[in-house]
């Protein structure tokens, strides 16, 4: 019935489209908890409470309506309040880059005063959130990721005049990950488009600029990984985790479907990609979601091993090696026998269960290493963690409640250094320590 | 006790299901997945207490979206004095029916929606909505007589539509 009235090629919910949804997700709970605070300023006020806070300037929800009330390309220099970014990036304690989604665009948006300020540095970004982004300084930055193009390619976009113009960089089909040290930038390249179906698994190239991204050579060898093409968001399944301008590690995973376990390696190069050895992946086959790999220095890794989630909740294992990937310890698990074939790892107390890791934070890096015994954790829809001990416990970051962050968000967290740290929560807001210890919102 | 749906999981789904009733009442592409999206987006909001039967929710909330978008698109295009038939061929009878739609109660409009605009079959419609084949036949009986008053006097193809099949 009515069917005349259907469309004959209704548009795919791609993952461009949740990104949206999430987006949009975020701002109806900001927009709920606002309403709920004006209810309660004015209930307060009809029974004649004086609220002893002195409010200057306009009101966050007040500022992000407006934010979200304008239409079409925005200025550049227009600004943004920090409630809308999606994701943040640091070069230092004052200069970060964000990502905000406004509207059908994803923007580019500059802060030089540690957070608190954003503004508009380009309205209009080749690549749509979930994207992912970096910047070696104040000016040179690469964006890439996010939705592959109808082909299925995912380029690398590079930019010399902080965000504010980007130029193709020359290299692909699909760029998966990319790491900058000063203007020494590599690039690990999938050599297949991505596929909507299944198919067989493509080798990986690593490319290499030393000019900040200008002009790009495949180094003398190719990292012997290679990349399940089969997904919709590229940059969810290999991992370039640079040490030093000639230390890496690349790590690989994919999640089939019907098969269990993952096809997760790892390798290493200490020559700047002239030579690769193998290293083994320490993650157990029933963890086969996702993995994700961080490092304080040149042989302290982190892996976090990640199953299906479920109804909030996740299993997830973290392993530490302090050789470089030689040998593996487990460090903690947050165990769920439904979710790991009913084997229940040894290691007591540990990760939370709660919140998603990879594959489901697209966009985000959720794991964020500062020393072989401190490390921040943000899984989506849960609370921030960290731990002070190598890993083996984490406890929720109770600062950041205390400055108003509402736990069950998406988002991630990034360090400048060891006392500068920012949580971006999605649509939500933006938080800073700048002693490691204490936290404060930023901005409207 | 059954394990919870994660919104990931049906994500495409219930988009596609949003679209498609969207779309039947505005008839523009964009305008179909802006509704879309939004009923989604609530949808997450509130997941924690949808996610075991969330198409009747989602239903309900995109229809109710894509009228009263078609609602303010209708006076905007009579404000400016456009013609209707160069707007959108069936704009006229996509306006009757969110009309007649607007005029069923709750649940009615769920079953119509999802039995008629999403083309559901009646058991998928009853399990989706937590109710027997024999309330969505209830409720789909009355919805199409109510339906089909409404269309019928104004002529709408889907009116015929629905005498032919209900």
């Amino acid at each position: 019935m009515f069917e005349h009235l259907d469309d004959p090629t209704p548009p795919d919910a791609t993952s461009r489209t949740f990104g949206a949804v999430l987006a949009r997700a975020a701002r109806l709970r900001r927009r709920r908890a606002a309403s709920a605070l004006s209810a309660l300023v004015v209930g307060a006020l009809a029974l004649g409470v004086v609220i002893g806070v002195t409010v200057s300037g306009p009101a966050p929800s007040q500022t992000f309506a407006a934010f979200d009330s304008q239409t079409g390309l925005l200025a550049a220099g227009t600004p943004v309040p920090s409630s809308d970014l999606a994701s943040v990036v640091f070069i230092g304690d004052l200069h970060g880059f964000a990502l905000v989604v406004h509207g059908t665009q994803t923007l580019l948006a500059v802060s030089t005063d540690g957070g608190g300020a954003w503004t508009v540095a380009d309205p209009n970004l080749p690549v749509s959130f979930p994207a992912q982004f970096e910047f070696s300084d104040d000016a040179h930055g690469y964006l890439w990721g996010g939705p592959p193009s109808t082909t299925g390619t995912v380029p690398l976009w590079v930019t010399a005049d902080g965000g504010r113009t980007w130029t193709r960089a020359g290299i692909g089909p699909v760029v998966s990950d990319v790491s900058a040290i000063g203007p020494d930038v590599w690039a690990v390249v999938g050599t297949c488009p991505v596929r909507p179906t299944a198919g067989p698994s493509c080798p990986v190239v690593l490319e290499v600029s030393t000019d900040n991204g200008q002009t790009w050579s495949a180094a003398a060898a190719a990292p012997p990984v290679s990349e399940n093409a089969e997904v919709s968001v590229s940059d969810e399944n290999i991992e370039l985790a640079r040490i030093t301008r000639a230390r890496a590690y690349v790590l690989t995973f994919a999640s089939r479907a019907g098969s269990p376990g993952t096809a997760g390696s790892l390798t290493y190069t200490a020559d700047g990609g002239q030579t690769w050895t193998s290293r083994a992946d320490p993650c157990p086959s029933y963890f086969d979601t996702g993995e994700q790999i961080a490092a304080s220095g040149t042989s302290d890794l982190w892996v976090i091993c990640a199953s299906q989630a479920s109804a909030g909740t996740q299993a997830k294992a973290l392993y530490r090696s302090s050789n470089g990937g030689i040998q593996w310890t487990l460090a903690a698990a947050a165990n769920a026998p439904v979710l790991t074939g009913g084997t229940v790892l040894a290691a007591a107390g540990g990760l939370p269960t709660e919140g998603y890791v990879t594959p489901y934070s697209l966009g985000h890096e959720n794991l964020a290493v500062l020393t072989a015994t401190d490390a921040w954790l943000f899984p989506d829809r849960s609370a921030v963690y960290d731990t002070t001990d190598g890993g083996r416990t984490w406890g929720v970051v109770a600062g950041l409640s205390k400055a108003g962050l509402v736990a069950g968000g998406t988002g991630n967290v990034v360090f400048a250094d060891a006392t500068h740290g920012w949580v971006c929560e999605t649509g939500t807001g933006l938080w800073r320590t700048t002693d490691g210890r204490t936290w404060q919102r930023l901005g409207p | 006790m059954a394990e919870a749906v994660r919104f990931e999981e049906v994500f495409s789904d219930l988009y596609r299901l949003a679209y498609r009733v969207s779309f039947k009442v505005l008839g523009d592409r964009g305008d179909a997945e802006d509704v879309a999206q939004e009923a989604l987006a609530r949808a997450h909001v509130r997941w924690a207490r949808l996610r075991d039967r969330p198409e009747g929710w989602i239903v309900t909330v995109a229809t109710n979206l894509a009228i009263d978008r078609l609602r303010r698109r209708n006076r905007t295009t009579e404000s400016r004095g456009e013609p209707v038939a160069l707007v959108e061929t069936h704009l006229s009878e996509r306006i009757d029916l969110a009309r007649a739609l607007r005029r069923l109660s709750r649940r009615q409009r769920e079953v119509v929606v999802l039995r008629y605009l999403a083309d559901w079959p009646e058991l998928a419609v009853a399990d989706a909505l937590g109710c027997t084949p024999g309330t969505v036949k209830s409720h789909a009986s009355r919805g199409l007589a109510q339906l089909r008053h409404h269309l019928e006097d104004r002529g709408v193809r889907g009116g015929d539509d629905v005498r032919a099949s209900g």
